[in-house]
């Protein structure tokens, strides 16, 4: 029986209408989801999530409603996700996407009769090398997980790796590194919204940390990929951005875009280099150094571009 | 009404023999503290530690038992307190610490008055609870009664983010002092890091008056090397970083040992990680961007001594190797001797 085996765990914060299309989606008449057990882990809401929340707690008795008392941020409420799972599998889902449940046959197949430690359910692309599948799993409801990953290290790196965007990354790291069952399914069940708002929260707020302020997904992507095996580490650093340059070229762009956005700031620089390989962190300091050349000469122009960076999201 | 006005959160894991001592200390006849709400956050123990706390809280009504469906580390346990402050005043503690209440009534006064930050022991400094020292000293988290008005959803995404750095509790330290707030202390000890009959060797507790080994017990395989080579002076260094103010910051960095001086703090710095922690990068990054312009100055020229000393630099790595794997060592076989 699929109930007695995943179950599925939801997280808001002040986004009723699409929360309200979700649930739509998730306990229409078609869906094979609705008798699951699904948990909301509500971050302290103001815009009436909550009482939404409760009323269908009480309709649904597969619905728990769990209300944080304070608002502890996005990453913390993953972690506090894999903290409250118990059934063998685990779906995360987020909010503002969409589901397209036809062959759904397939998860259950899957989870059922062939036990694998991890089941990618969004691709999003097929016969995908390493590191663009580990790219593309960084979207966080495109994975299900199994409980077996989690044990006290993992919880452990989850936990260690909240400020670095993605804590869901260890146990899939986890799973890379023992070589245990990977299923991935030839079509895309849950598919993103392409207008979330999610990464920009931390550049408005005043008062962060500077480190979280300043640190920026690839540079938390290569943090992460820290935790892999260096055989298949050197493949993932290779192309840690989604394009078609080489690593000298993406290294550029990474600088570019670490001096528009984050101030120029020096740790984005070095705290992906111990994770290289020695030719890798040569062509990191000739890319710096390249950059730097660059700067100096086109400095009016990367002032422009500074400037209307922080009028669109900083407050001045 | 006391009662009203401050709680008491608890952190726990796998300690029963220390639980005990410090349940009887706090639920005592004699200790002012008895009648308060006393919530326990327990991390998933294995040793019989929930059976315990779930036959006292049936018992004493005023005591709560908290259970976390897994292990999250004790770091993630400490940001989970702030989390769950509900009173205007709340008081941190640990599991393995003695207690002395005869000045909790200055304590008392001190909530009435509208402190931000009420300081509750004085060991590590010796004292001494003015500014630089103060961030030293308030590692050690039963060392302070904290206000929940000042836990606002940034100091909360702080804590959260500053999990990795060993301590978490010293964002909402920063709030009170970027925004300038009241604080206040105790003449005497309300809590001591050590008792009478405890060891000096089982002092394995995660503050800055301890050895300042990379913290080995928490050490494990799996662990990214980010957190498996950053000690806990590290950690102060990081989590310096969230006071604002650029003058006040250069003080803390400083004050992390009082007395002795900056470079020489520095080159027990770059000592550590080079034998410690393999010459780890990051380490360097981190303090790099705490630091001020003649910290940085200072900072350069201690590490490029530390190349350009030649090859005796090498002799005294080799010699200072070895003696790290022989207190490591030790520090491992004396894991069992908890009291």
């Amino acid at each position: 029986m699929l109930k007695n085996t995943l179950e599925i765990i939801l997280i808001t914060y002040n986004r009723k209408p699409n929360l309200e299309k979700t649930f739509k989606r998730l306990l229409a008449e078609d869906s094979p989801v609705k008798d699951l057990q699904i948990t909301v882990l509500d971050n302290c809401s103001t815009d009436g999530t909550s009482e939404y929340l409760s009323d269908l707690s009480k309709k649904y008795k597969n619905i728990n409603h769990i209300r944080h008392n304070r608002n502890i941020g996005g990453n913390a409420n993953i972690a506090r996700a894999f903290e409250i799972a118990t059934k063998p599998y685990l779906w995360i889902l987020a909010d503002d996407d969409d589901f397209d449940f036809t062959d759904f046959n397939q998860v259950q197949e899957a989870l059922l009769n062939e036990n694998p430690a991890l089941l990618i359910v969004a691709p999003r692309g097929q016969n995908l090398t390493l590191p663009e599948l580990l790219r593309n799993i960084t979207f966080l409801p495109s994975v299900i997980f199994s409980s077996a990953l989690l044990t006290e290290e993992t919880m452990l790196n989850i936990h260690i790796n909240i400020p670095n965007w993605y804590p869901h990354l260890p146990p899939i790291i986890k799973a890379f590194n023992e070589e245990g069952k990977i299923i991935t399914l030839k079509k895309d069940f849950v598919l993103i919204n392409p207008k979330s708002d999610s990464y920009n929260i931390f550049k408005k707020l005043r008062g962060v940390f500077p480190e979280a302020k300043n640190l920026f997904t690839h540079a938390a992507y290569l943090n992460t990929i820290s935790l892999l095996k260096p055989s298949l580490r050197k493949d993932a650093a290779e192309n840690f951005q989604a394009c078609k340059y080489g690593f000298f070229k993406q290294a550029f762009y990474y600088f570019k875009q670490n001096a528009v956005e984050n101030e120029n700031c020096l740790r984005n620089v070095i705290s992906p280099m111990p994770y290289f390989t020695f030719s890798q962190k040569l062509r990191w300091c000739l890319a710096y150094f390249v950059f730097c050349a660059d700067y100096i000469i086109r400095y009016r122009r990367f002032k422009k571009k500074i400037n209307s960076y922080k009028q669109k999201y900083k407050q001045i | 009404m006391l009662k009203e006005q401050l709680e008491i959160i608890l952190i726990t894991y796998n300690r029963k023999a220390c639980l005990e001592k410090t349940l009887n200390a706090v639920l005592a006849e004699s200790s002012p503290v008895k009648d308060l709400q006393i919530t326990v956050l327990d991390n998933a123990s294995t040793d019989g530690t929930s059976e315990y706390l779930q036959n006292i809280s049936a018992q004493k009504p005023n005591l709560k038992h908290i259970r976390n469906n897994k292990n999250i580390g004790p770091n993630a346990n400490i940001a989970k307190i702030f989390e769950i402050a509900s009173k205007p005043y709340f008081w941190p503690l640990c599991d393995d610490d003695a207690y002395d209440f005869s000045s909790f009534g200055e304590a008392e006064q001190a909530i009435k008055d509208g402190a931000d930050l009420i300081i509750v022991n004085t060991e590590l400094t010796k004292g001494d609870y003015s500014f630089p020292n103060m961030y030293r000293l308030l590692t050690f988290l039963p060392a302070a009664i904290y206000k929940t008005a000042n836990i606002t959803p940034t100091t909360l995404i702080n804590i959260n983010n500053n999990i990795p750095n060993w301590f978490p509790h010293l964002a909402a330290v920063a709030h009170v002092i970027n925004n300038g707030g009241k604080i206040s202390a105790v003449s005497s000890d309300i809590v001591k890091r050590k008792g009478e009959n405890d060891k000096p060797e089982s002092n394995k507790k995660q503050d800055l008056g301890s050895i300042t080994l990379p913290s080995i017990n928490m050490i494990m395989p799996g662990m990214p090397p980010s957190q498996k080579y950053k000690f806990l002076e590290a950690g102060y260094y990081k989590s310096c970083e969230l006071i604002e103010n650029p003058s006040k910051r250069a003080q803390a960095v400083e004050a992390c040992r009082p007395g002795v001086p900056f470079w020489r703090q520095i080159a027990g710095f770059i000592t550590w990680n080079n034998v410690g922690c393999n010459n780890y990068l990051n380490n360097y990054a981190d303090l790099k961007s705490v630091l001020n312009r003649k910290q940085k100055f200072i900072f350069n020229l201690m590490y490029f001594r530390s190349y350009f000393s030649g090859i005796s630099y090498y002799l005294r790595r080799k010699k200072k190797q070895k003696e790290y794997d022989c207190l490591r060592h030790k520090f491992l076989s004396n894991e069992g001797k908890d009291a």
